[in-house]
């Protein structure tokens, strides 16, 4: 019973946590429409 | 890449590792020196949400932080941002600030600075090609047409702690707010001096602005309370070389006036076999082109443009002028980006074909079509030597061309976005590794950075539909799909992709490199051992 106490409690706080964190890297691949560029006279 | 002790050109992979190893032994004193470097052409401005050029750029990196920033591996990292975190389904986003952080002028950053600075952005009045990217924002686009005063989307929740709601999570917020226009200002100093910011910013990077003279040079100093440690050079001074002249560049370099220089255009090989381990090069996000604008006369016709392309032997021009060192663009996206299409082959060099195009739109022989403008903001030997090039292959097929040299880079950017320059030389440089930063903003009918005037609505369909497709093999063929069309189009005629190079003075050490190039290079990391 305490057992079940024990992983029920543990994934109702899962459940509920509403976050991702920071720290994890972002993929290149996920870029989309986010740059602007910059220009040059081309020398 | 990363340049350390010797490291120039050892495999790729080594020269992090090899850049934390000196790290090691690096001396434990403060800032000391002066580290000189060229700038091609003034800045247009040093206010970062308008920048548009990368004399601007590479000057506003080293000034301002945002919130966060592209390492030298391009992945996102904290800045001004601590840490952050986002709601699951993407929309709601809470960013915690330093706590020891300050601006130049002594002011501790606070969360209202971020809102304030990020609303400017969107402020159709600061005129920022970033705008665009924060109409996801809640309640940007209301505010964009004035029908709000503030950005619910935007809020601080306590001094050091911003949140941001999204309506709609089409990329992880974060990478956005990597691009180098959404750095953190201070209201007060803004408001005070207007448009006189760009000219004496205040921001809280490694560097703090000194001075400014047009056409000679821009001095920054170390900022001694950087929230991420003390550069290690006390002053960088960017020496102003109007026109790109490289080789007056170089000898400036050789009489040790310059810390690094890009390599010359007369006796190219001599020098870079003469730098050593001093010489870097890699592939560089970028393309090199001429744009017709297509609002004047005869440009307007696709068959003249065409035919312009196919009079001009690309290849030549890069083997002669430039030593092969570039590489030729049959497309306009650059190796490297998502969606690049080694199958494009483009316009190839055909005379017989050109004088058929310009027989087809009314111009036998050339007959009948007026001389042609062509103006370019470099001036330098390469430069000139691809203009004597192109004056010759138009003139066997009967077309005549003019050259007109504005160095005064504001100046000439002032006429290109006024729609004054008929054929116009034009370099493009990534910010961010993904196709839209090439064919988006410079094709798409709406984007302030077209040029051209060029405007095609099954193009802007495509580039409209493959900035939220999700499937990257979907996308990629969006993107092929409108490289193609744009190309069949003629807006401009691709020349090359620039490789980045460099050389250093053998004493300069931990000099990172990205693919997008020098404007990026962290120069709080670099030193000198003399």
């Amino acid at each position: 019973m305490k057992v079940l106490a024990l992983i029920l409690a543990l994934a109702s706080l899962l459940l509920a946590a509403p976050v991702i964190e920071s720290g994890t890297s972002v993929s290149t691949q996920l870029f989309q429409a986010i740059g602007t560029a910059d220009g040059g006279a081309g020398g | 890449m990363t340049r350390g002790r010797g490291g120039a050109r050892r495999p790729l992979l080594l020269l992090p590792v090899l850049a934390l190893c000196i790290g090691v032994f690096a001396p434990a004193w403060g800032a000391d020196g002066v580290y000189r470097r060229a700038l091609g052409n003034d800045p247009a401005t040093l206010d970062p949400a308008r920048v548009s050029d990368i004399y601007s750029r590479s000057v506003a990196q080293q000034l301002f932080d945002g919130l966060v920033h592209f390492d030298h591996t391009l992945t996102v990292t904290p800045a001004l941002a601590q840490h952050w975190k986002s709601s699951r389904d993407g929309l709601l986003w809470t960013f915690t600030l330093r706590r020891n952080a300050k601006f130049h002028n002594g002011r501790e950053v606070t969360a209202d600075d971020v809102v304030y600075s990020l609303t400017r952005l969107v402020d159709p009045r600061t005129r920022s090609a970033a705008a665009d990217l924060f109409l996801n924002v809640k309640g940007a686009p209301e505010f964009r047409e004035g029908r709000a005063k503030t950005i619910p989307g935007f809020a601080a929740l306590d001094r050091h702690t911003v949140q941001v709601t999204l309506t709609e999570a089409l990329v992880p917020f974060v990478a956005v707010l990597a691009v180098g226009h959404a750095k953190i200002v201070p209201r007060e100093v803004v408001e005070e001096k207007g448009d006189a910011f760009g000219t004496a910013p205040v921001g809280t990077g490694p560097f703090r602005f000194v001075k400014w003279e047009r056409g000679r040079e821009l001095v920054l100093a170390a900022n001694p309370d950087y929230f991420d440690g003390a550069p290690r050079v006390a002053r960088l001074v960017y020496r102003v070389f109007p026109g790109e002249p490289f080789d007056t560049m170089y000898e400036e370099f050789q009489r040790g006036h310059l810390e690094d220089t890009p390599p010359p255009n007369r006796d190219y090989r001599k020098a870079v076999a003469a730098a050593g381990d001093g010489y870097v090069k890699r592939p560089m996000l970028s393309v090199r082109f001429y744009g017709f604008n297509m609002r004047v006369k005869p440009l307007g016709d696709r068959l003249v443009r065409q035919a312009l392309i196919h009079a001009i032997d690309r290849e030549a021009i890069i083997e002669e002028a430039f030593l092969g060192r570039h590489i030729l663009s049959r497309g306009i996206l650059p190796p490297g980006t998502q969606g690049y299409n080694p199958k494009v082959s483009g316009y190839a060099y055909d005379p017989r074909r050109a004088r058929e195009l310009l027989a087809q739109a009314g111009y036998p022989d050339g007959r009948g079509l007026p001389t042609l403008a062509i103006w370019a903001a470099a001036r330098n030997d390469g430069v000139l030597r691809e203009h004597d090039l192109i004056k010759d292959n138009l003139k066997a097929v009967g077309v005549r061309a003019e050259f007109h040299y504005l160095t005064d880079w504001p100046a000439f950017l002032r006429l290109l976005s006024e729609g004054r320059l008929p054929i116009f030389m034009y370099a493009w440089y990534a910010d961010v590794p993904d196709p839209d930063n090439f064919l988006f903003k410079l094709f798409h009918s709406q984007s302030s950075r077209n040029f051209t005037g060029y405007a095609n609505q099954r193009v802007d369909g495509l580039l409209a539909r493959a900035r939220t497709e999700p499937d990257t093999t979907r996308r990629v063929e969006l993107y092929r799909r409108a490289e193609q069309a744009i190309l069949e189009d003629a807006p401009i005629l691709p020349m090359w992709h620039y490789s980045y190079e460099r050389i250093f003075q053998p004493y300069v050490r931990s000099v990172e490199v990205s693919g997008l190039g020098d404007p990026y290079i962290p120069l709080r990391k670099v030193w000198l051992v003399k």
